[in-house]
């Protein structure tokens, strides 16, 4: 396993999107945290996956591992961004509206 | 039973749609979108480079591929002898190395199919051309990047920060580039969509903020009613008519 199996790069994506979207810093941290959990989950699931299609046929362990798993993890991290900017419009309407 | 979200049914389809167009690729896609990378490649090459000594990309006997990116007059490093020059940089790359520029295709096609807009096909087309030759342009940058990277070996003063910024460049080019083209791609061809799936929290935020129709005045100094949804217009009940002038008290 190497240092770009452990999600980082997808990670550092959605820690870059949340930074240049404009909300509090305590729905930033939380949306860092609660998104970077969610990430690394995913990837133990990733690994089990792998685990598996590897005992089945290493040409499809290379297919999955390369090529399909990079871009599902993409794929849920603009989902995770998309689910947390929806949340951080409310959120920040909600203070503005109750201050 | 409740519908599905906005973002749980996106993310179901796109990745059902993923499985499957990968597979596609996978199984009967590769050989002809490679042929297709190494033609278009191999004519935005010789714009950029200019001609070579040699053909830009030619195929091995084991499938891999042979390069040679044409670096005219260029000195080559400290370890070979002094004043020589090069016509030429060739490496040997794996079939591995350019299968990853054709693998957008599917992803592009996956993510635009699991929206909901009806007309498709014109963003799908627009898209497939885009992508193909962003991955493209990719390549032959990552060839040039390659090239750059091979002349600068041997040389005893290159410092750990100038290899530390070639690998990071190749690992960029190689493996973020050619995954997230076909993302940004969809994103600006159905940008609209994005608009609207992005825009729908600052909608949100502008409604409460101002009080429009949808939100009652009363609630500026009450609590706001939570929302169904993050992605759903915030409905509060219908304002009473005292409540729509605040200056009436």
């Amino acid at each position: 396993m190497q240092d770009g199996c452990n999600g980082v790069n997808v990670t550092i994506l959605l820690c870059s999107a949340i930074l240049a979207f404009p909300a509090s810093w305590r729905f930033r941290a939380l949306g860092f945290l609660s998104g970077s959990l969610i990430i690394q989950a995913l990837n133990v699931v990733r690994f089990i996956s792998l685990y598996y299609i590897g005992q089945y046929s290493l040409s499809w362990f290379d297919f999955a591992h390369a090529y399909l798993w990079e871009s599902m993890l993409i794929l849920d991290t603009l989902v995770i961004f998309w689910i947390w900017v929806s949340r951080a419009g409310l959120s920040g309407a909600r203070a503005n509206v109750n201050p | 039973m409740s519908t599905p979200k906005p973002h749980a049914r996106f993310l179901l389809r796109a990745s059902a749609a993923l499985i499957v167009l990968s597979v596609v690729w996978w199984v009967a896609l590769t050989g002809p979108l490679l042929a297709g990378l190494r033609e278009t490649a191999g004519f935005i090459g010789t714009l950029a480079f200019g001609s070579a000594p040699c053909d830009l990309i030619t195929v091995t006997a084991s499938g891999d591929w042979n390069i040679c990116v044409p670096v005219a007059g260029a000195q080559s490093g400290g370890g070979s002898p002094v004043g020589s020059r090069l016509n030429s940089v060739e490496f040997e790359l794996a079939r591995t190395g350019p299968l990853a520029f054709t693998f957008g295709l599917p992803v592009y096609w996956a993510v635009l199919l699991s929206g909901t807009a009806r007309r498709r096909w014109r963003p799908l087309a627009a898209g497939t051309i885009a992508t193909s030759l962003l991955e493209t342009i990719l390549f032959v940058v990552f060839l040039r990047t390659y090239a750059a990277a091979v002349l600068a070996q041997p040389d005893p003063v290159r410092t750990p920060a100038v290899k530390w910024l070639f690998d990071a460049s190749q690992y960029v080019e190689l493996n973020v580039a050619p995954t997230l083209a076909p993302f940004l791609v969809a994103m600006y061809v159905q940008r609209d969509r994005l608009r609207e799936m992005f825009g729908v929290a600052g909608r949100n935020r502008a409604r409460l903020e101002q009080g429009t129709d949808r939100v009652p005045h009363f609630t500026r100094s009450a609590s706001v009613p939570p929302p169904q949804s993050g992605l759903e217009p915030v409905r509060g009940r219908p304002a009473p008519r005292d409540c729509q002038t605040p200056e009436r008290g």
